[in-house]
């Protein structure tokens, strides 16, 4: 069956159906039609915090995480964990994964004793981002980002710029804002839960 | 000058069924097993008259009934047409699709030939014989 | 490659027609209302189709239709039986032929007919949702096809049509526990089956929505299940924990106040503390002011008292009269009567109102002093009362969320029934199922999921395969076998055993070991008294508190289930054989090892040889809640974690499986090593190893005795999987041949087995079968095997094998 796209039965209730039922055919496509010409709303500029990593910054938006807590931090290790996630640590009565995000982009460990962990959320599963320190908060504008779908484009752009990360992590890297990785977290983060998942064989 | 009703069902007993009751009660019909197959017969030019009513089941192979209505309807000659839909389920939101494909009526599966003479006389008015 | 497949898809052709249509132009068409009244030629006979039908003839047309429709259905159904998946391309054929059907059979006034084809319409759409299982849903299939042509065979020969084969597939579908529910399915998270299986229980079931993480107090703010979870819950314990979170929320507010109370009496200890230590200044300066007016030299060196106005006056007066006038001490607060000169003194009155008022008021102050503290104990003792009543309806209301989401394990019961009867061993032969502790109640979570690996277990081991019913059969000729189900607990664990009395297929306990094991279960197999094998299942009761040894690794702490440890050795002990370390086995750091004299060692519980594992400090006893690590977290050895009341997060282990795991990492490392530095196998090894050979076939295990002994190598046999355990238990070898065809147990079985048992991680196995496809290579390096050889192997291949296994 060709299936045209119809208005989702999921945003109809049963009262604006029998309202639409009672319309005659006239007024019925009048409105049809009116639906269908609205315009999208325009993208919304995103706030975003600034981190400041091992051999530069990065801005992570806002959007994504869901916590800034401050240190101490009583981090447990687990067994058969990456190199760069130093352990796991107690969030809201849960157990989530800790990563160091400079050692997760360079390679670089650095002394987090004094880190603030930023709580971010993959898709419902939380995780925590070691930073050695924040920043203030700054807005991207989507237009004006260049969010290539090549990454071998932004990794040029941005290689220029500062290559202090791993050309693993490159396509992690939606830009660059004055100096500072413009990160497209949701990919990282489920980059770093795959690896998380699959050092448990290795281990 | 009967009226003609075009019926498109997978079934042949159906199609059968309700041609035989329409042709009792003085209506011209033709048949069709699917969307496609009415189509073809439209643009083989061997479809001489517009119908004055469809009676289209929608879980049709090929091509779903609203799509079919949906076609039908982009030509203005078909404007005047009625559209009733053969349908097994009876929400509103299935009404509704059916509206927007721009049917009128609707008949739920499985039926009495009873019904679906009603439904014609209802929007056909009762026919004259010639 | 069938065309059905193709139902949906436009041939090339379709697609030109549809083109063609929208680039028609219509114009030239004659537009013609009927009420303009212009004739036109009438529709050609061709275009009406066929004049007017007789009735025989409509019936012979439906009958040959309605014929068709059945058969292509009973074609898609074939082909969908072998599939364990079901491809939805199949079900939909399904969906729509039986839909076409119910319209013919509807216009044709066949409502029995109409009612069937709808009943496999709505089949289809409860096996596409998952609410049925699909084994069961194709069951029900082919009996609701087989009654449909029963059906239409009845109304061919006596012109109307029967209705039993409907009545009797309400039958069918109610014994298969279908509910066809006339219109819309209805979607639903529990299984259907677990539901209507309650229908006997005398306690009225309210479903419930809860948030599967949820706790009364604290949420989790994510959830990573897409569907609802909906629980059952019994409606006397709802509302006793609806009763209990009441009373701890009608604590809150005599809380707040028995805290405002302390607060209150502390301020007011404090003010008469404050009032008390300014008079002390007070007195002390009048103390040393009498002390120093009494050796105060007329010239008036001395101190000053604090009234010095009083003191001026005195020493003027003193100079003028040359009398020394006696300041009166605090303690004479009498008025003294001098018997010589009753010089009515102000200045001494002012001075005793003075002392008296300052000791009235120190008087006072330790007074008030004592009162206060006295209201604080008392404030105190109020509010730790009422924290304790907090405390303990917290506990209730705790306790009652655990009670709560139990259920009885008799709701599987049916279930499992069914499982046997459906059989093919209960084909063949009587069976008879008992069981017994099945009120016994667990989490109702852990039920669900327990109830997939119980009914694999019960299926694959009553499947009857070649090997146990063609030795079975002979020999038990038409004796009874006997399925029995036992249930009980112990402590917060239950145990379930499932026996046989008869032998049974082997690989039921690989299927299910992973299932079991994700339940922080464990099972194993054992023979029984019935003559046959019993696995027994161990879970925990609830997914709550368990009760551990609170060790330390390093600086870190850890936590070791009771249940795991026969006993503590302090570090006194000199063992013979070198333990493990907590330390290596989690892979952490080496942090400063203490003296291996000084640290202390658990002695794991086991059926073969102890194990010691050490640890650098026995902290102690602790209970907690345990959760499950999400998903990536999972690691072998850590059952979970549990949460102090600092923060802290503990690991807890679980020493066997990390003992499993550190073996087999071990011996891969130690290969390796030896391998890449190109050491030649020692000559002569120190002794005689021992060899298990386990195949059922006695042809293989005599030839295999005589190659191995041959070789210089001690040899024992077993013929089947449980015998295969047992002989490992009893002798550990040095090495095991296993095959993998063998009743019972098979050799899969065996390897799941021996991963329980930490004292066997040291045995090297070599899987020798005739099946040779990756897959089953595959699983046995899952499990644990080391080597994996075809049938027939050649001798020096085998040999070699074993050689450089037994090198380490």
């Amino acid at each position: 069956m060709n299936e045209h796209p119809t208005v989702s039965a999921a945003y109809i209730d049963e009262t604006h159906l029998q309202h639409l039922e009672q319309l005659s055919d006239e007024e019925f496509w009048d409105y049809a039609r009116k639906l269908a010409h609205q315009e999208p709303v325009a993208a919304q500029p995103e706030e975003c915090l600034e981190c400041t990593l091992s051999n530069g910054s990065c801005l992570i938006p806002l959007s994504a995480l869901n916590e800034v807590v401050l240190p101490p931090h009583r981090l447990a290790l687990l067994p058969a964990t990456p190199e760069w996630m130093p352990g796991v640590v107690a969030w809201r009565g849960q157990v989530i994964a800790v990563i160091d995000l400079s050692m997760y982009l360079s390679g670089h460990m650095l002394d987090l004793s004094n880190g603030i962990l930023l709580i971010a959320d993959n898709a419902g599963l939380a995780l925590g981002l070691l930073v050695p320190a924040i920043g203030q908060t700054a807005s991207i504008q989507h237009n004006v980002q260049v969010a290539s779908k090549d990454p071998t484009a932004t990794v040029e752009k941005a290689e220029q710029a500062s290559p202090w990360y791993l050309p693993s992590r490159a396509i992690f890297v939606k830009g660059i804002q004055k100096g500072s990785l413009v990160l497209d977290v949701p990919s990282l983060l489920a980059d770093a839960v795959q690896q998380i998942e699959t050092a448990a064989l290795n281990g | 000058m009967s009226k003609l009703v075009m019926i498109v069902d997978d079934s042949l007993t159906v199609r059968k069924i309700v041609e035989t009751s329409l042709r009792r009660e003085g209506f011209d019909s033709v048949s069709y097993t699917d969307g496609i197959e009415a189509l073809r017969a439209i643009t083989e030019q061997r479809m001489k008259r517009i119908p004055d009513l469809v009676i289209l089941d929608i879980g049709l192979p090929k091509m779903d009934g609203y799509e079919f209505a949906r076609r039908l309807k982009t030509k203005p000659q078909f404007n005047n047409t009625v559209i009733v839909m053969l349908t097994s389920r009876d929400r509103v939101i299935d009404r509704l699709k059916g509206r927007l494909a721009g049917a009128k009526d609707y008949i739920t599966k499985p039926f009495k030939t009873q019904e679906v003479i009603s439904v014609l006389h209802s929007h056909l008015g009762t026919p004259t014989y010639s | 490659m069938d065309d059905e497949f193709n139902q949906n898809e436009l041939s090339a052709e379709d697609l030109a027609i549809l083109q063609a249509f929208d680039e028609m132009d219509l114009g030239g068409w004659e537009v013609e209302r009927s009420e303009k009244g212009i004739s036109t030629r009438p529709l050609t006979d061709q275009e009406m189709g066929i004049d007017f039908l007789a009735p025989e003839e409509l019936l012979a047309i439906f009958v040959s239709e309605a014929g068709e429709d059945i058969a292509a259905i009973r074609q898609t159904l074939q082909q969908l039986e072998p599939d364990d998946h079901l491809e939805s391309a199949r079900l939909q054929v399904l969906q729509r032929t039986a839909h076409k059907l119910k319209g013919s059979t509807g216009a044709m006034g066949c409502t029995a007919m109409s009612t069937i084809a709808h009943h496999i319409e709505e089949l289809v759409k409860l096996i596409t949702s998952g609410t049925i299982v699909p084994f069961i849903g194709l069951n029900a299939l082919v009996q609701t096809v087989r009654a449909l042509e029963t059906t239409l065979n009845s109304l061919v020969t006596s012109g109307v049509e029967s209705s039993d084969p409907l009545a009797e597939l309400g039958a069918e579908y109610k014994a298969l526990n279908i509910e066809i529910a006339s219109g819309r399915a209805e979607k639903q998270a529990l299984s259907t089956a677990v539901e209507e299986e309650q229908e006997t229980a005398p306690r009225v079931y309210a479903p419930l929505r809860a948030t599967v993480e949820a706790e009364p107090f604290s949420k989790a703010p994510q959830e990573s299940h897409t569907t609802l979870h909906v629980v059952r819950v019994e409606v006397d314990r709802f509302e006793q924990l609806i009763l209990h979170t009441e009373k701890l929320a009608e604590l809150s507010s005599p809380l707040e106040s028995a805290q405002a109370e302390v607060e209150k009496a502390l301020q007011e200890l404090q003010t008469a503390q404050a009032r008390l230590r300014h008079l002390e200044v007070l007195v002390s300066a009048q103390l040393v002011a009498k002390a120093s007016s009494a050796t105060i030299e007329p010239n008036g060196n001395g101190e000053r008292p604090t009234s010095s106005l009083i003191a001026r006056i005195l020493d003027e007066a003193r100079q003028r009269t040359g009398q020394h006038y006696q300041r009166k001490s605090k303690v004479a607060t009498r008025l003294v009567k001098k018997a010589d000169s009753f010089q009515w003194d102000d200045l001494e009155i002012d001075r005793f109102t003075e002392n008296d008022v300052l000791a009235h008021s120190l008087g006072e102050a330790i007074a008030d002093v004592t009162t206060a503290s006295a209201q604080l104990r008392a404030a105190f003792a109020q509010l730790s009362r009422i924290t304790q009543q907090h405390i303990d309806q917290a506990t209730n209301v705790r306790n009652d969320t655990l009670l709560l989401s139990l259920a009885p394990i008799s709701t599987l019961v049916p279930r499992i029934e069914r499982a046997i009867m459906m059989s093919a061993l209960a084909q063949q032969h009587q069976v008879l199922f008992e069981t017994e502790g099945e009120t016994t109640e667990i989490d109702q979570e852990i039920l669900e999921k327990v109830m997939q690996p119980l009914l694999q277990l019960v299926r694959t081991c009553t499947a009857g395969s070649q090997t146990a019913t063609k030795t079975g059969a002979a020999e038990r000729g038409n004796a009874t076998d006997r399925i029995r189900l036992h249930v009980h607990t112990v402590d917060n664990e239950v145990n379930i055993e499932v026996g046989f009395s008869m032998t049974v297929a082997g690989g039921a306990l690989d299927e299910v070991q992973e299932a079991i094991r994700r339940l922080n279960g464990t099972i194993v197999a054992r023979r029984n008294n019935l003559g046959g094998i019993s696995f027994h299942l161990r879970l925990p009761r609830s997914q709550g508190a368990i009760q551990g040894f609170l060790v330390a690794v390093g600086n870190r702490s850890v936590v070791v289930p009771l249940t795991q440890v026969q006993r503590i050795e302090p570090g006194k002990e000199n063992r013979g054989e070198l333990p493990y370390t907590l330390n290596s086995l989690l892979g952490f750091p080496m942090e400063q090892a203490l003296p291996e004299s000084e640290r202390a060692a658990l002695i794991l519980r086991t059926e073969g040889s102890p194990l010691a594992v050490q640890v650098d400090a026995i902290l102690g006893e602790t209970q907690l809640v345990v959760k499950p690590l999400a998903p990536h977290l999972h690691r072998q050895g850590i059952i979970g974690t549990a949460i102090d009341g600092r923060g802290n997060i503990l690991l807890i282990v679980d020493l066997p499986e990390l003992i499993n795991r550190y073996e087999i990492v071990e011996s891969t490392v130690k290969v390796a090593a030896i391998r890449s530095r190109g050491q030649q196998p020692p000559s002569i090894v120190q002794k005689q190893p021992s060899i298990l050979v386990a195949d059922d076939s006695v042809y293989i295990r005599q030839s295999l005795h005589q190659t191995l002994s041959y070789a210089g190598y001690r040899v024992s046999e077993a013929d089947d999987g449980m015998k295969t355990l047992e002989r490992l238990l009893d002798y550990p070898p040095d090495a095991l041949l296993l095959d993998i065809e063998m009743p019972n147990l098979n050799g899969y079985d065996v390897l799941s087995m021996m991963r329980a048992h930490p004292e066997l991680a040291k045995v090297k196995t070599i899987i020798l079968t005739s099946r040779t496809s990756e897959k089953h290579k595959a699983r046995a390096r899952e499990l644990g095997a080391h080597a994996y050889l075809t049938k027939p192997c050649p001798q020096d291949v085998l040999l070699e094998t074993l050689r450089s296994l037994l090198m380490n």
